[in-house]
This record gives structure tokens, sequence and C-alpha cells, in this order.
């Protein structure tokens, strides 16, 4: 019989996308890297620094994710960031788990690297025992990969570890914040367009997993620096990424972007806070974000001040004029506040000449205008001579 | 006139009976009936007993007690005795008495599932209790999956599924896996050939996974009738499994028929099509409401059955749904439609390919034709099966086509009855399979030193090879996975390799895929300018991309097919083993099979005429794969080279549609070839290969046949009406000498003594 190895060489020679040979192959030993890196309080980066991070407050920060206040002590706060060989399968692993805590001396960044495939129970282990320390553990994007990731990778290993009671995800609130002006709310790219800094030479995300087999399979330090550095530089985004938002959060102010007041008073409508959502509608200046914002508050103020909602629709439509949503609430308002039909009637002629009357609405706009034409039909027939506008 | 009165006017007509060949009566068989188990679940007998089913069939019995006693069981009862419940009893009764029980069943085809899940959900709601059961599947919406993860009690998916969807994310099926009792694998006997040895591949890797979660699941697998259904579940699963095979189901007399059309040219030895007949003899059930079931080979041939019948019933509005036609890939809701339709008597005929074969339950009819062999003795009996259910009786006929191994049949019915039906072939080892699933399961788990995959041997020098690809990575007594890749989105359960060419049709605006085919398959049938018939439509191929491995093609409309010439060209690598048969050698081993089209024909539909021809340019294939080979290395004595020639090519021929009766394969599993003077042997040589890239093992078990295939050649060489070779019988290519040297090599190779001169 043919020898077996060389059939599997003739093998791989008929098929076109085999593999191509690896070089050969250095059996690293079973073996975590711990590096830690203190970065001080008066670390600048772009326009925060870690400093402000004492100003942040609990009600702000707990919000981030629409919890309830409780008390923060940024001793206690535990961030995270993975590096993985792959992004689905059950043969990904996190070869590197980037830690950040806030201690007496500045921020530290700790990293545990397995150096080679075989480290990751050891690498588990180490977790397990840090994380009693920390209530709250603070990722970006931790909630649907990185943390679930590491609890599939427990399981794999029979590692029962309880898991910081809470979880600060910030890419949900960073969305929330800055999608509208941002086309990406990558770490990176909020880094440049928030803080003001590029980082320089980053490495691409996708190259990390080769880049890591790589390394397993050379033993070669070098190739490891970029993802170290990239690790590093996601956790010590993430307490100035929080500094910047809770900043933002903390009232509208002139030097922010119209996009971002716009999206703020948003946020707060979905923790359903009108006030603060109203405040930073009512401080979009005049552009693009201006009738957006105009119409969110007038939404708002519609529940407790409806002539002040009406007010604002009739500034939107001064400036706006054939903005259907507008008329139709004018013709509500009309109808059941002021209980003007004919003027509500009128609103809803002009609504059904609109583009969007005639189409997206038409359905109940025709609605409205069957019944305000019984109403008026009635109310003309008892005072024929009511006042007609 | 009901059926009897009309099977009792074919007997009385002469016209009928002279091309029957065969009129079997096979008597009915009352019910056998058993008692549950006492510890069943009060709840699931009183369920049972609301459904009408107040005792089980004793087989039913039987699985139930093997099932629950945690036996590894393999079922195997006829179409329609209730074979489901012999595993859906014993899994809901454990669901019942541990909430936390899991199970999961797999069936061949999504439709399968979907009716599997309707059926349990019914029981499950008349249970009134909290089981869930759902489908899993490519379907499956991305938040249901969720659901099915964390709390389905029993998940009822497809291999491919199971194997690219759930296995290589166990991690999220943990629930499922910790608590894994009963793994159900239903039609197993469509888990042949390179399906069932991917299927092998797929459930080794599942017991590793059960293994590490800690869970033993108990195998049951049901089969329709084949030869040898206990080997194939014992392969599959890598479990010794006990058998449940006397069926307790009642069933009616059953007459079954055999028909020879008349012989229209003496010379060519052609018949009457089986399509003209098979209209006729349908055509008289239908006008009379007998109930009926027409089985056609192709799909085309299912659109051109359809149009005749439909054209007995049309009513004055033009309307003809009293027959319906029913193919592959019909949506649920039609075949729904359908199966209402046979259950109230609103549809009178369906005409059928062989997606009926498997056990979608359509209801009871009570005949079926057979136009043209199914090609096997199983799916014969299968689709016979689909007449006449429980006390009615029922007529099937066989209707012959021209081809040999119909011919075969038709005349030698004592074959068809004698003979116990096919062997299911897997080959778990073939090494392009084996290596695939090796890759998956090292990605799923990383192999621990000594452990072997399913047992083979190689497992740690495959592994090895793999670290040296850059694939895997040995570090402290692991082999841990090291590459980016997703192994098993690479490999699909229905072929060997996984470079498919992927079939695209550009008719439309938008691109539509609607098929793929096997990388060596292609250049045959998708070269450019080819007509390829999908679904009865006719597509023009405009572009084969091999190096994209795609292949874009066009609808339209002409009265032509084509046939591309294929030059074969065999390269022995190894010889496993040798015998000497007297003055022949015969060898068996490993070869590369090299192939290359280079023309093709255009030949018109009814006339066969060549109307033209074009020219090929695709590179060369080479498939590396198994063949037997038989070489006379003294020559043969008293012909010259081109008589050696004909010999050989009649032979060949022959070989060709014998080999697959007795190798219980499909025709295109294997391929035959011959050589004059073959460089390897030096000698005139005979050449049959497995047509799958590391083969299936039939040419393997070709080369311990010996005689027994040249005799049944020798047969239907003589049984043939042609007078000097005909294209049934020594192939297309026939001078007048050809049906003697056929027969002269033949007689040489069954009788020493008789030998030629």
């Amino acid at each position: 019989m043919a020898d077996f190895r060389q059939k599997l060489k003739m093998m791989s020679s008929l098929s076109a996308d085999w593999n191509k040979p690896a070089e050969k192959p250095v059996v690293c030993e079973k073996t975590l890297d711990d590096t830690e890196t203190v970065f001080p309080y008066d670390t600048v980066y772009g326009r925060y620094s870690l400093e402000m991070f004492r100003d942040v407050s609990a009600r702000l920060f707990y919000g981030l994710n629409d919890l309830p206040e409780e008390p923060l002590d940024p001793e206690r706060l535990l961030f995270l960031d993975t590096e993985t060989t792959g992004l689905f399968g059950a043969a990904v692993q996190a070869f590197l788990v980037g830690l950040g805590y806030f201690r007496k001396d500045g921020f530290h960044v700790r990293q545990l690297l397995m150096r080679s495939l075989g480290a990751e129970e050891e690498l588990l282990n180490a977790l397990r025992d840090l994380f009693p320390s920390f209530d709250t553990v603070v990722t970006f994007n931790g909630k649907s990969f990185d943390i679930p990731l590491l609890e599939t990778r427990m399981v794999f290993h029979r590692i029962r570890a309880e898991f910081p009671e809470t979880h600060i995800d910030l890419i949900h609130p960073a969305r929330r914040i800055y999608k509208l002006r941002l086309e990406s709310c990558r770490l990176s790219n909020l880094e440049a367009r928030v803080f003001g800094v590029e980082r320089v030479d980053d490495l691409d995300g996708s190259l990390i997993p080769g880049r890591y087999f790589q390394f397993t399979r050379t033993g070669d330090d070098a190739l490891l620096t970029d993802i170290l550095d990239h690790n590093r530089q996601d956790i010590v985004s993430m307490p100035l990424l929080v500094c910047a938002m809770c900043q933002a959060l903390s009232g509208p102010t002139e030097a922010q972007p119209d996009a971002d007041l716009f999206s703020i008073g948003r946020y707060y409508m979905r923790q359903k806070n009108a006030d603060t959502a109203a405040d930073y509608f009512s401080n979009v200046p005049d552009g693009l974000w201006a009738l957006p914002a105009q119409w969110h508050r007038s939404l708002i103020l519609k529940k407790t001040d409806p002539a002040a909602a009406a007010a604002c629709w009739e500034e939107i439509l001064a400036r706006t004029p054939d903005y259907c949503p507008a008329m139709i609430e004018l013709s509500k308002y009309h109808e059941h506040t002021t209980r003007d039909i004919s003027a509500a009637y009128s609103y809803c002629l002009q609504a059904l000449d609109t583009n969007m009357g005639k189409y997206k609405y038409a359905g109940e706009l025709s609605a409205r205008k069957a019944r305000l034409e019984k109403k008026l039909f009635r109310s003309g027939n008892a005072k024929e001579d009511a006042p007609r506008k | 006139m009901n059926l009897i009165q009309i099977l009792e006017s074919w007997k009385n007509d002469p016209n009928v009976m002279d091309y029957v060949t065969c009129w079997q009566k096979i008597p009915a068989r009352p019910a056998v009936y058993a008692s549950w188990p006492e510890d069943m679940h009060p709840k699931l007998s009183d369920m049972l007993q609301e459904r009408g089913i107040r005792l089980p069939y004793s087989h039913q019995a039987e699985a139930f007690r093997l099932i629950s006693g945690g036996k590894d069981t393999v079922i195997v009862t006829p179409t329609a005795s209730g074979k489901s419940l012999c595993y859906q009893v014993p899994v809901l009764d454990a669901i019942l008495k541990d909430k936390d029980a899991r199970a999961l069943f797999l069936f061949p085809t999504k439709a399968l599932s979907a009716d599997q899940v309707t059926e349990l959900y019914s029981m499950i709601t008349a249970l009134d209790c909290d089981i869930k059961a759902y489908t899993y599947d490519g379907d499956t919406s991305v938040s249901a999956r969720k659901a099915v993860r964390s709390a389905g009690n029993i998940v009822v998916t497809n291999p491919d599924m199971l194997h690219s969807g759930i296995l290589p994310n166990h991690v999220k099926w943990v629930k499922l896996f910790e608590n894994l009792r009963y793994v159900v694998i239903d039609e197993i006997h469509t888990y042949r050939g390179i399906f069932g040895s991917h299927l092998t591949n797929v459930i080794r890797r599942l017991k590793r996974i059960c293994q590490f979660y800690g869970s033993d699941p108990v195998f049951v697998c049901c089969s329709a009738t084949i030869a040898n259904p206990l080997q194939l579940a014992e392969t599959i699963t890598g479990r010794r499994m006990s058998v449940v095979d006397k069926s307790g189901a009642p069933y009616g007399e059953r007459d079954m028929i055999f028909y020879n059309p008349p012989v229209v040219n003496k010379q060519l030895g052609i018949r009457k099509s089986a399509l003209t007949q098979a209209r006729m003899f349908a055509s008289v059930l239908i006008a009379n409401h007998v109930q009926t079931i027409v089985f056609a080979r192709s799909r085309l041939m299912v659109e051109v059955l359809l149009t005749y019948l439909k054209a007995i019933v049309r009513d004055p509005l033009g309307g003809s749904e009293r027959v319906r036609g029913y193919r592959g890939g019909y949506m649920p809701l039609e075949r729904r439609a359908i199966e209402k339709g046979l259950k109230n008597g609103s549809v009178t005929g369906v005409v059928s390919t062989n997606a009926l074969e498997l056990g979608v339950d359509i209801g009871s009819l009570e005949a079926c034709v057979l136009c043209g062999y199914p090609g096997t003795i199983a799916s014969t009996w299968q689709q016979a099966g689909r007449a006449g259910r429980r006390n009615s009786s029922s007529v099937t006929l066989f209707i012959a086509n021209s081809s040999p191994m119909d011919q075969f049949i038709v005349t030698h019915p004592e074959y068809f009855f004698e003979q116990s039906p096919e062997m299911a072939l897997v080959n778990p080892d073939n090494l392009y399979i084996f290596m695939s699933h090796l890759k998956c399961a090292a990605f799923e788990l990383p192999f621990e030193d000594g452990e072997e995959f399913g047992n083979v041997a190689t497992t740690e020098e495959a592994l090895s090879y793999l670290q040296e690809e850059g694939i895997l990575q040995h570090v402290a007594g692991r082999w841990h996975w090291s590459s980016e890749t997703f192994p098993a989105a690479d490999i699909s359960l229905r072929s060997a390799s996984n470079e498919n060419v992927i079939i695209v049709d550009t008719t439309g605006n938008d691109n539509r895929v609607i098929g793929e085919m096997d990388h060596f398959t292609a250049p045959m049938l998708l070269h450019d300018e080819a007509i390829y018939i999908h679904e009865g439509v006719q597509y023009q191929v405009e572009k084969l991309d091999l190096p994209m491995h795609k292949a874009f093609i066009k609808r339209t409309n002409v009265d032509y097919y084509t046939d591309a010439d294929m030059q074969v060209d065999v390269k022995v690598m190894d010889v496993f083993d040798e015998e000497e048969e007297g003055d022949r050698v015969d060898m068996f081993g490993e070869v590369l099979v090299n192939s290359l089209v280079t023309v093709f024909k255009k030949i018109k539909f009814d006339t066969h005429e060549n109307i033209g021809w074009g020219q090929i340019h695709l590179p060369e294939m080479t498939m590396h794969t198994q063949a037997v080979w038989y070489s006379w290395p003294k020559g043969l004595p008293g012909m010259n080279e081109g008589q050696i020639g004909r010999a050989l090519s009649g032979v060949t021929n022959l070989l060709a549609n014998v080999a697959p009766l007795f190798l219980m394969c499909d025709p295109r599993d294997i391929v035959t070839f011959y050589q004059v003077r073959q460089p390897f042997t030096n000698a005139p040589t005979l050449f049959l290969y497995d047509a799958i890239p590391g083969s299936m093992g039939l040419s393997e078990k070709m080369f311990h046949m010996k005689d027994e295939v040249f005799r049944q050649a020798l047969s239907m060489l003589d049984t043939c009406p042609c007078e000097t070779g005909c294209p049934s019988c020594v192939g297309p290519d026939s001078e007048p000498d050809s049906k003697e040297l056929t027969r002269r090599l033949l007689l040489s190779i069954l009788d020493k003594s008789e030998a030629v001169e």
C-alpha cells in the first residue's frame, strides 16, 4: 500500500484550495504572559485626560446602560477587551485579555497573553481569580462578543467563575450619541472624531488571528507588538470614552455639534427624561437638525403644554411649508384642544395636498377629513353664523 | 369498472397478456397487535387511544421495550407500517418522565423534518404538556434559534445543519448535549455512498461532543427494506445494535405485474416506449376513478406524462386538478393540497419522480404504475408501497423501457423476487471525506494524544500532517486548531470534494443559483453550449468557468440535446490485490483517472439523429480513486487487434449495465473503460472504477465478485432480441460481428474449456 503520507500529499496536490504548507512549527511551552502598564492620571489623550474620570457622575455612568444610579467606585470597575483567534465557532479562543482598572497611582492596564494555544485554562483561571475584586465590568461590544465568549470558554474548561454583577457596554450609548454624526462607531474612529486623536500604525483587526497563529508557529515576539499595542489602546480609550459621553450628557453646550445635541435629545427621550430631552432639542441651532429637533420637542410639549407645541408646529410650517406631519398635529390640536373645527379642517385639507399626505398618510387623512366634515355640518346646522376662517 | 374488474379485463386481453412476463399475487396479511408496557406514562396511552391507536403493532411494542431499555435499535419495516411511532412514543415517554431530557431527530430533507414536527406538535398538543419540539434548519429565523438551542426538548434537523450549524457551535448547545438521551436517524437507507460516508463522520463528531459533555445517547435508526440495514446502521453509528424487523402492520392483497412493451424493430432491438405504455394503462385506471400514482424516472418524463393524463380528466371548464404532478422541490403548501385531495377523493392521479420514495405520507392509493425500473429492488418496493396501504387490494405495474437494466429485470422476474434487496455501501474512511471531518472535529474539540477518530489507526499521522499544513498545532499533548478558517463551511455532505460547480441561471435580471454539480461531471454536462435540463426546463450553457466553480446558463427552447465525448486515461498507482483466473489477471488498486472532453454532439429528440457537433476547450480533469481491472497478458487468441477492441467494447458496455445491479449502486457511480494495449499491464485490459474521488468501495466489491458479473453479462447479451448487436447490449458503435465477438470473449472468461478456438 502506498505510504499514507504520500497519499495525503497527492490528495492536497489535486485540490486547489488546500492551504499552503506553513513554516516548521516551533512548539511553545504552556505559559501565560502577564504584563502591566500604568498610565498616570495626567495622561492626556486629545480633549480628554484620565483625571477627568474622577468627575464622572454615577447617575450618568450607570445611565449609559439604562441602569439606576448606584455608588461609583472607580477602583471597583474592570475595563475588559479581548483579542481572539476568529469570530465564530467552537475553536475560537480569546488569546489576549486586556484588563484596565484605576488605582491610587493611575490607570493600570494588565494584559494576559497565551504564549501557546495550550495556555487557555491558565488564562481563564487567572480571570476567575481576578473577578471578585470588581463590581462592574466595562466593555465595548462585550455584551454580544467578549463576555459570552469568555463564558463559553469557561464552560469548555469546566471553570466556574463569578463575573462582575453589572456590565456596562459602551457601544450602545456610543452609537446613540455619535451614530448620526459619524459613519462608523468603531473605537478607533471615536478616538479620531471625539477625542481628536488619530491612531498611528494601528493594526487592522482582521489581521490579528493570522498574526497570532504565525506567532504560535514561529515564537517571534515581534509579531505580538502591534497586537498588544492595539489592545492596550482599546483599554485606555474606554475610560476616556466614558468621560466624553458623560460630559456630553451633562447638559447642552454651544461647543457640541448639532447632530450630537439632537442625538442626545433622543437619548434622553428613550430614557423617558422629557425635560432634559427638550432642553437638548431647544439648543439645536438653525441647520440640518433644527427641524427634527423642533419636531421632537413639539411631541414632548404636546403632553404638557399644547399651546407651546402648536407654536412649534406653526414655526416648523413657517420654515418648511409642506411638512405634512405638523399639519396633521395642528389639525388634531384644533379639533380637540381649541375646538376650532374649521381651522382643523383647513389644516387637514392642506395636509392632503402635500406629497406625504397623498401617499403615506392618505388613509388616516381622508378618515379625518370625513369626520371633520360631519362635525362642520352639524355645527353649521346648530349655529349657522359660526365664525369661519 | 373498479380495480378488480380492470385487472380481470387485462387478464382476458391477449394484447396485454402477451407482453406480461410475470403476474404475481402477494397475499394479504392481518395485523399483529401487542400491548404497551405497563410503565409507559399514562398520559401517553390516553393520547394514543384518542388518536385511534388502541394497541400497538407488535413491532412498535418491541421497539418501545428496546429503546426504553437503553438499547441502540434499528427498525426495518415496510412503507406505511407506523415506523415513526416506534421512536416517537419512547422519546415522548422519556421526556414526560424527565422534562430535562433531550432528543435529536435527523431526516435527510427539510420537508421530512417539517412533516415530523407537525406530527409531534399535534401529539404534544393532545398530551397537553410542556414539551418543546422544533425544527432547526436553514429556514429557522435567527430569533427562533436561541429558543431552539436553550429550550428544545426535541430538535429536528438534517445532517447538513448538524454538520455546519450545530456541531461547530456546540458551546451554544450545552443544554442539548448535556441532556441528550436519544438520537434518531430516520430513512437511514438514503445515507449510502458519499452522503452516508459523510454522515458516518458527522456522527463520529457528534459522539465526541456528547462524550465531552458527559452524555451517552441511545441511537435509533429506521430503514426501508435493504439487504444490510443492521450493518449500515452499525457502521453509521459505530455501535452494536438490536434489530426490529418483524412488522405487525397489516397489508392488503397486492398484484405485481411486469410488462415488457412489444418489439417494434427487431434488428435494433427497439421496443415501444415505456412512456406511451404507461400512459395507456394509467389512462384506463384514472378514467375509472382508481386512485393511481405514476412514477417516472426523470422530471422531464413527469412533465410529459402529466400533460397526457391531465388531458383525460379535463372538465368542460378546462380544469384538470384531478391529476397532479409531484416533484422534489414542491412547496409544503402545494404538497398538503395534493395530500388533502387524495384523502377527500378530489385527486385521482399523481405523477411523481422518486421524491415520494421517502417517507412523506401522501395517503393511500390503489394502483402504482412504474414507468421504467426505479433502479433498485429497494426503491421498487418502496414505490410499490405507495399503493395499497392497509386493508384494500392493490396493483403495482412495472413497465420496462428498452434500457439493458430494465430488460434484465423484466425478463428475469425471479431475480427481482428472490434476490434480497440492495446493500447500502458507505466508506467513511474515504480519505477525502475522512480528512474533511477530521478537520471539523479538531476545530470542535482539540484531539488528545492517543485519541482515535472513528477508530481509524492513522488518526495521529493525519493530525501531524495537518500540523505541517499549518492547520493544527500540537501543544502539551493536544492538537489545537490554529487557522482562521471555519472548516465546516467548505464541506458539502453531498459530494466528496469541496469544489462543486455552482449553476447560475442568468435568464432574468437577477442571477439565480439553481443547482450544483461536482467538479468531475461538470465538463461532461455543463460545457459551453451544452443543453442542460433542470426541472423539465431547457437551458443552454453560456459559459463554464471552472476556476471560479461557476456555470452560467440561460433558458432556451430547442429540439435537441447534447452529448459530450469523454476521453479517459487511467494511470495505475498502486496494486492492493491481484489474482490469476486462467489466462486472465484481476487486479484491484488505486488509480489516477484523467478525463478530457473534446467534442459534443447535438442529438435531435425522438429521432436521435445527430444534427451537429461542436468543440469543447476545457482542461483535463484528474481524479484519484480505486479501480478493478481485468487483463489478458497472453492476448486473446484467435482475434486480431480490431476484433479484440470490439469484443472489449461490447463487454465494457454490458458491464456498465450489469454491474450496478450487483454492486447495488447508481449506474453513474461507476465507469467502465477498456484499452486494447494498456501501458501498465501491457495487455488488453478492461477497467471499472469508482466515479467518486477516494472511492466508495464499489470496485473492491467488484473484485471479489469474480465471474458472477460476467455470467449475468452473458445472460443479458443472450436475452437481447437484436441480431448482431445493438446499443442496448454491446453499445452504440457496433459492427456486424460485435455481438458474436462479445459472446466469444464472455464464454472464454466463463468456461476455460470452451475457450476461443
